[in-house]
């Protein structure tokens, strides 16, 4: 059988069969409760109790031998099963060697009846223990017979023994009845635990700072301590008043404010549209860049344009008869009165934000016929904006505004009956006034240009009587222009084709010029003495300038054609050398006069001190020279002057 | 005083060369165009930006200084544009050669 058995045993191979296989038997005492509880009485519940190690006896022998020597001993370390206990796994190949060891001992000290030796088995187990503990760095098999060889010098020489590390054996405590106890702690055990919150919420702010951010916030908080101050006086006056109606006040003045913040933002809307306008007609005509406004007239409107904006009229006035003429105050340029055809006056007030004031004369105060002319005279003794306007009545108004009221001062009538008698019947006929000149920087002298083709020097200081009357033209007058350098000097145009200048009260004009058309404005130019500019009914504009040429136009300018239309009213800009003309149609035309006609007067080396205003007078003057009469005649009528004088 | 704006814009509009108005709302919202959608839109991002850009420039070199209007020359337009407080406008305009 136990050859039937070997053969069926597989084949191992050497290594297999080197291989040892280590078979543990581990003591288990099925006698002890596994299920021990305990009452704990601080935590008052029954706490489930560790198994105490059994301990099993074995064999237990009462000791007869009595120990003689030395009782002096120390306690023993007490470290035996404790440390038996908590011996890395690693020793206890060692711990067994050890065992055995101490077992052979334990023979030879049976043997030997040695001191040693009536230590109960366990004790000496324990004290092998404790020794292999020592020898286990050492070595292995070679440290248990060498712990037997120094047991058996122990027992031969237990004296010198004693210097050495078997000292501690010296001191074994009662060897009599000695029990070691050991307890063990329950270990505690340690866990990490860790958890995850949900992050906090959060949020990243970025701005970046300029000044102006603070000086923003400087202002508005300084306007905040203001505007508390402010309430804070103003609930103190309440409250001393006991005044309800000041708080009513308070709060419909604060609705007005917010009432004005709400309109003016539609107003700046169109501020903002106005300038665009500007910006796009600038664009459009980029050659051509001029700063000023300039009003003209068309039927029954009067449109106000700026040059910066010639696409379209900044204000509109709508009048039910025809307007016959306009004209802007020097001083005050949103001034603007209007002559009408049907005799009235108006005057249009632009400044006052787009709400235009409108004022009219009524029908008991108005020209019986067209006003042809009206022009702004300030006198400083009427404290008063005041105009004066002539009429086809052959009277001479004058107009002051009073708050929203126009009064009206008759100025002159102008009579024909001391200067014609038609026939027999001495009739009280008027002259057509046609036109009116005030003289420069002084608002007492005017010309009046009439329909018969003279022109009366007047002053506002005598209602009924003239300066002088000059015999000027065979056809009506249409318009006088005073030069702006000679106060002495003025120019008339005429239907019966002639620019006259003329001399103050002097019968004879000094110039004469044909256009051989009706020439229905003149204007003097106000950047130079000799230059004045006509318009024509063939629609041309001549441009005279008397100290190059004194017989012919330097320049003639075609602005409509006759079939169409004609050129109606000339203006000079008062800065620029800039000239508008209106036509019979309604259409306005802007020139600019050509460099070459408006070489301003050179300073020679003798008057380089001379203001350019006295250079152009001096230039005027010594035009005017050629013609003026022979200085013997005037020196012979001062002379005469002198001598009346004397006399 | 808004058909007075009406009227002027339409001006505006008539004018040659202008290709377009645009007016946004302090928001960046277009209120009134005459431009496509998309145009619209792209010009009014860009505007307020460069607007508020613009003023921060020259709000930052004086305080008490302020922008008024900007314009902005191009090879093929000149953007105009006048800002406000409220409302932003602006006029495209292909130059006249």
């Amino acid at each position: 059988m136990g050859e039937s058995v070997i053969p069926e045993a597989p084949k191992l191979s050497k290594e297999e069969l080197d291989e040892q296989i280590r078979r543990v038997l581990m003591p288990c005492d099925p006698t002890v409760d596994q299920t021990l509880v305990e009452f704990d009485f601080r935590s008052c519940t029954y706490v489930e109790k560790m198994p105490a190690p059994g301990i099993l006896e074995l064999f237990n022998l009462e000791s007869n031998v009595s120990y003689e020597g030395d009782l002096s001993f120390d306690l023993p370390e007490p470290a035996g099963p404790l440390a038996d206990i908590e011996e890395e796994d690693g020793d206890g190949k060692n711990e067994r060697e050890s065992e055995d060891g101490s077992g052979e001992e334990r023979g030879e000290d049976a043997e030997a009846s040695d001191r040693d030796g009536d230590t109960d088995h366990s004790e000496g187990a324990t004290v092998g223990g404790d020794r292999s503990e020592e020898d286990g760095v050492g070595g292995e098999g070679g440290g248990g017979a060498e712990d037997g060889d120094e047991g058996e010098q122990e027992d031969d020489d237990p004296k010198p023994a004693a210097k050495n590390v078997k000292v501690t054996r010296k001191k074994l405590a009662n060897q009599f009845n000695y029990s070691d106890r050991g307890a063990l702690t329950y270990k505690v055990i340690s866990r990490d635990e860790s958890t995850q919150t949900a992050p906090p919420p959060s949020s990243s702010l970025k701005e970046q700072l300029y000044q102006w951010v603070i000086f923003d916030d400087y202002q508005r908080d300084y306007a905040n301590i203001v505007a508390a101050r402010e309430k804070e006086r103003k609930e103190k006056q309440i409250l001393a008043r006991h005044d309800a109606a000041s708080a009513a006040a308070a709060d419909r003045a604060a609705e007005r404010a917010n009432s004005q913040d709400g309109g003016s933002q539609e107003s700046r809307l169109f501020h903002a549209v106005k300038i665009m306008e500007r910006m796009v007609t600038q664009n459009t005509f980029e050659d051509i860049a001029f700063d000023n406004v300039l009003a003209y007239k068309t039927k029954g409107i009067v449109c106000i344009y700026t040059l910066k904006n010639p696409s379209h009229p900044e204000y509109r006035f709508k009048f039910k008869t025809g307007a016959q003429t306009v004209d802007i105050h020097n001083k005050e340029p949103y001034f603007i009165a209007i002559g009408l055809y049907n005799g009235m006056v108006a005057v249009a007030n632009i400044k006052k934000g787009h709400r235009t004031v409108r004022l009219e004369s009524d029908l008991n105060r108005k020209h019986t016929g067209t006003v042809w002319e009206v022009r702004w005279c300030d006198d400083p003794r009427d404290r008063q904006l005041g105009f004066y306007s002539a009429g086809s009545d052959g009277k001479i108004f004058k107009w002051l505004i009073q708050g929203q009221e126009l009064s009206m001062i008759p100025v002159i009538t102008l009579s024909l009956e001391h200067e014609m008698t038609l026939g027999t019947t001495m009739n009280n006929l008027n002259a057509n006034a046609q036109c009116i000149a005030f003289e420069p920087n002084n608002y007492e002298i005017f010309l009046v240009g009439t329909a018969e083709g003279l022109i009366y020097k007047c002053s506002i200081s005598y209602s009924c009587s003239y300066l002088y009357v000059y015999k000027a033209h065979d056809l009506p007058v249409y318009r006088l222009s005073y030069n702006p350098y000679i106060p002495d000097i003025f120019a008339s145009c005429s239907s019966d084709w002639r620019i006259k200048i003329w001399e103050n009260c002097k019968p004879e004009p000094l110039y004469v010029f044909d256009l051989y058309c009706s020439v229905m404005d003149v204007q003097w130019a106000p950047y130079s003495s000799t230059v004045l500019a006509a318009t024509t009914s063939e629609g041309k504009i001549n441009l005279f300038d008397l100290n190059v040429n004194k017989n012919q136009p330097i320049c003639v300018q075609t602005i409509t054609y006759p079939e169409n239309s004609y050129t109606t009213r000339l203006r000079f800009n008062n800065k620029l050398p800039v000239l508008i003309v209106g036509d019979s149609v309604g259409y306005l035309v802007s020139l600019k006069v050509s460099p070459n006609c408006r070489i301003p007067t050179k300073a020679t080396k003798k008057n380089i001190f001379i203001e350019p205003r006295q250079l152009e007078i001096m230039k005027l003057e010594r035009v005017l020279s050629f013609v003026r009469e022979p200085t013997a005649l005037t020196s012979l009528e001062i002379n005469k002057g002198q001598n009346q004088e004397k006399n | 005083m808004t058909s007075e704006v009406d009227d002027t814009l339409k001006r505006i509009q008539s004018h040659k060369g202008v290709v377009g108005i645009i007016v946004i709302n302090s928001d960046g919202v277009p209120i009134k165009s005459t431009l496509d959608n998309t145009t619209t839109v792209q010009y009014a991002a860009l505007m307020t930006q460069l607007c508020d850009k613009s003023r921060s420039a020259i709000r930052d070199l004086d305080p008490t200084n302020d922008l008024t209007f900007l314009r902005l020359r191009s090879k093929k337009h000149e953007i105009m544009i006048a800002p406000d407080k409220d409302f932003i406008l602006i006029v495209i305009q292909a130059p006249t050669e």
